[in-house]
């Protein structure tokens, strides 16, 4: 599961542009959005793309997936028990 | 007839060290394989990490030109932001289009659709200065800037403003490049600036540029009073010369009252005749120069001229490396630009120092 999330931390670095930024600057706990990375409603639709395209994991309600993108801990679980690929 | 307005300040980032100083340098950089291309200012000045991840080539060029050119200005919030661009973002335009077709027409990113929106640049820009004004982008190839200008002297006319923000922007990418290449927009040979407009072959050299000026209503600091504008789309080259005439008739001017004149020679065969036949009447005094050997080729060229006449009157100088034709007058006062693009979108701009 580490190994996963340190992987998922590189796919938001990359899916986001976040230059500069390396995976252990993002904490597992930490919020994504608003005081945590400060990410914004563009950033989750980026993050919606992510999921479909390396997970086949479908979102459609931007809303559930702010849930979903809580942190990188709810976001790795989220994509462990609903990933298809 | 619309009111003279007046270039308050202007902004310029090119292919060459345009935008540090604001002035033109002395020494210019040459086309590298017939592309002119952007020499980047420095973005991480303006802004954080954050801001720019989202931001493309386009969009942080144009940001960086609209808030030095309102500082220039002392104006915080421009009461209209108007511009103008033939193609907009190409980049993210065509990463978008990549995107559509690698992934089927499925899930696509948001970042490089809505930057490839005409008017994104529009957009940030009023955010940044958190100005709610009239904003507004024209996209009409060869005349983009000029409308934007024209929409911005009828603003001040009727007094729905007292200032403008008006500029244009312009990319050029390597696959657009390749595409205008099979449409004979560039030369065939590798040429250089000092070889561009002596050469007598079909083709141009590419290159962009981002330009942006305050216009305003009122005459106080302003750089050079922008006198009036002819546009005219595919015309005969007598009525480019008629219409330059009657732009000068209504402004109590002859030809010979002209200091300088700018001229959009782009080395093309095919089109540089306009501007032979057209500098064939104008007086021995008068200055003849060129800038699209320094710029390059692109919709929204005339930009560059607007920025050069706005330096030139104010400065009252200009580089020999833009002379086509030296004339003998000391000062220059009274300025006319005529450009246009591969034949079709034909511009006449009438300056004048400010008194």
């Amino acid at each position: 599961m580490e190994e996963f999330k340190r992987t998922l931390k590189q796919q938001i670095i990359d899916a986001l542009n976040l230059q500069g930024m390396k995976p252990e600057e993002i904490q597992d706990t930490a919020p994504l959005f608003n005081e945590g990375l400060g990410l914004d409603s563009i950033d989750s639709l980026e993050l919606i793309v992510l999921l479909e395209r390396n997970y086949g994991i479908k979102i459609e309600d931007p809303r559930e997936g702010r849930k979903v993108f809580e942190s990188v801990n709810v976001m790795a679980e989220y994509i462990q028990a609903n990933r298809k690929k | 007839m619309l009111d003279p307005v007046y270039i308050r300040a202007s902004r310029a980032v090119t292919a060459q060290d345009t935008f540090a100083a604001n002035s033109l340098p002395a020494v210019f950089s040459d086309a590298i394989n017939n592309t002119l291309s952007y020499l980047q200012p420095a973005y991480q000045d303006y802004f954080t990490i954050m801001q720019l991840r989202r931001m493309s080539r386009i969009t942080r060029i144009g940001m960086v030109a609209a808030i030095e050119c309102l500082r220039d200005a002392k104006l915080t919030h421009p009461q209209a932001i108007i511009t103008g661009t033939g193609k907009g973002s190409l980049s993210d335009t065509e990463k978008f289009i990549h995107n559509i077709m690698e992934f089927n027409e499925g899930t696509l990113n948001p970042t490089p659709f809505i930057q490839s929106t005409y008017n994104a640049l529009n957009g940030m820009i009023g955010l940044h200065h958190d100005s709610s004004s009239y904003n507004t982008t024209y996209v009409h190839r060869g005349f983009s800037l000029e409308h934007a200008i024209l929409d911005a002297m009828m603003h001040l006319h009727d007094g729905e403003a007292e200032n403008a923000l008006v500029g244009s922007f312009e990319e050029i990418t390597g696959e657009h490049f390749v595409i205008k290449e099979k449409m004979g927009y560039w030369k065939k040979e590798n040429i250089s600036r000092t070889e561009l407009l002596q050469a007598d072959t079909p083709g141009s050299i590419a290159g962009e540029g981002t330009f942006f000026f305050v216009l305003q209503k009122q005459p106080e600091d302003a750089m050079v009073r922008l006198n009036g504008m002819k546009l005219l789309f595919e015309p005969q080259e007598h009525q480019v010369r008629e219409q330059a005439q009657a732009l000068l008739n209504a402004n109590g001017l002859s030809w010979n009252d002209l200091d300088v004149v700018l001229l959009g020679n782009n080395g093309d065969n095919r089109f540089d005749h306009y501007y032979s036949n057209f500098a064939s009447q104008l007086s021995d005094e008068t200055h003849q120069l060129a800038f699209k050997h320094i710029c390059g080729e692109f919709d929204t060229a005339s930009g560059f001229a607007l920025w050069l006449t706005a330096h030139l009157v104010k400065e009252q100088e200009f580089s020999n490396d833009l002379l086509l034709k030296k004339g003998s007058r000391m000062r220059l006062r009274n300025v006319l630009i005529y450009n246009n693009y591969y034949g079709s979108h034909h511009a006449l701009y009438l300056l004048q120092e400010c008194q």
